[in-house]
């Protein structure tokens, strides 16, 4: 499960700054649509990226180093510690008269990521995963950690829910 | 419209707002500001490790000074002025008068006290603990004096008309003296050891009341300045030779008063009984 993970010593380790660079974009999407608030979504992908730095040297090396951020974000945004975290900063950021909200992102479509956010964590985790980075089932499984039967029955199951909140007909399996 | 052409088109709009929030908000996702903020996280943790090693030294300086007991701590070094004290009297007068010399026997220094009986240094060697009057035929006082005569201060602050407060030592802190305390007439009950404040001889509280009727002498507080050994004297067992009795201890708190050595024997047991205390020259620092 873990194939993709697994450190590749053929070619040379991408330098961080790269890698942030190329994946800041992406990672703050993901957790903007699990967290619904522009500025947790960043705070989010700043935590993400800081354990990333941290073990950079090791995650450099791995094929897909980014999986490893995807999770933490992924883990991170359902956490009901982070959210009272993510609150007391922006409350520290209002007393230090910084803006404690950013500009919405504005997305096309708020009532769907709303709905996506009210599913199971692992539901609304698989379907983000699945539609915004647009994985395919295996890399989904890989960075969540579980088996691809696993992430095809919360991705099911993700879709019937939402097809019922969204009052929409879901006819595919 | 399906679920899933709904969700990817969502996405597809969710990827473009991202887009175009990075290139209206460079600040924010720079990673000029992601490298600042590392650094500054990376300097809280070191600061963070430094307070939280710091706390943890403390408290295991606490704990291991708390676990140590009291009895086993050394003692604080004696401070090192380098002059004696020495009582003088005049025959035929009932009078002693201080004085403090170097040790080769230059600069004597009389103390402008008269009425003292018996003087004792600070541990820190600046001050001398005397017993004096505030008139002929008071009651006995502490007070204290400067080594080079100056500061006089009777300590006066006692107002019990029939104790007298003589002899005694200053806790290792300084902030307390302990004494022996006895009757002007009659009040056997008052016969014990005392301790009262050193700044003005406030605050008596009876440390340890001799049951027998006689006189509790010589106080010394030990080194840790936790108790106190003192002779303790019972007229009923009719000694030979006067200051006989035995040796006790008791806490400065005054609990655990016990006695230490046999009866009659505490006459010859060193400096404690010696003798009264002007029978013998005290030097400073010794």
């Amino acid at each position: 499960v873990l194939e993709r993970l697994r450190p590749q010593v053929e070619r040379p380790p991408e330098t961080f700054e790269d890698f942030y660079r190329r994946e800041y974009s992406p990672i703050v999407g993901l957790a903007y649509a699990l967290s619904g608030s522009r500025s947790r979504a960043e705070d989010l992908a700043q935590e993400a990226f800081f354990a990333a730095h941290r073990n950079w040297e090791r995650l450099a090396s791995y094929e897909q180093p980014g999986a490893s951020v995807r999770r933490v974000v992924a883990n991170l945004s359902v956490s009901a510690f982070r959210r009272r975290a993510a609150e007391a900063k922006a409350m520290a950021r209002a007393a230090f008269g910084e803006r404690t909200e950013l500009p919405d992102l504005g997305s096309g479509d708020p009532e769907f990521w709303e709905a996506v956010r009210a599913l199971p964590h692992r539901q609304a985790q698989v379907i983000a995963l699945f539609y915004l980075d647009d994985r395919p089932i295996a890399e989904v499984a890989d960075i969540l950690e579980m088996s691809p039967g696993t992430v095809k029955r919360h991705l099911h199951n993700g879709r019937q829910a939402l097809a019922r909140r969204l009052a929409i007909q879901e006819d595919e399996g | 419209m399906s679920l899933d052409a709904r969700a990817r088109r969502a996405a597809q709009d969710l990827r473009r707002a991202v887009n175009e929030m990075d290139h209206s908000g460079p600040a924010r996702s720079s990673f000029e500001r992601f490298d600042q903020l590392w650094r500054r996280r990376q300097r809280n943790a070191r600061i963070g490790v430094i307070l939280v090693a710091s706390v943890l030294t403390v408290a295991a300086l606490v704990f291991v000074a708390r676990a140590i007991p009291r009895a086993e701590r050394p003692a604080a070094p004696p401070i090192h002025n380098g002059r004696i004290v020495y009582g003088r009297s005049a025959p035929g007068v009932d009078e002693t008068r201080l004085f403090t010399v170097n040790p080769d026997g230059t600069d004597e220094i009389s103390l402008p006290v008269s009425f003292t009986d018996c003087a004792e240094w600070s541990p820190d060697g600046t001050k001398l603990h005397i017993t004096a009057m505030e008139y002929p035929g008071s009651r006995l006082r502490p007070a204290v004096v400067s080594a080079d005569g100056t500061g006089f201060t009777l300590l006066n602050a006692t107002s019990n008309a029939d104790l007298n407060l003589g002899c005694g030592d200053w806790t290792p802190d300084m902030s307390r003296l302990v004494l022996e305390g006895f009757p002007e007439t009659g009040h056997p009950e008052l016969n014990g050891i005392y301790s009262v404040r050193a700044s003005d001889g406030g605050d008596l509280f009876l440390v340890s009341r001799n049951p027998f009727g006689g006189y509790d002498a010589v106080p010394q507080v030990s080194p840790d300045g936790t108790s106190v050994v003192f002779l303790r004297n019972d007229p009923s067992r009719h000694l030979p030779g006067p200051q006989t009795g035995a040796l006790y201890v008791v806490g400065l708190d005054g609990t655990g008063v016990q006695r230490i050595t046999p009866w009659g024997a505490a006459r010859s047991s060193g400096k404690l009984v010696a003798g009264r205390p002007m029978d013998r020259v005290r030097r400073s620092a010794s």
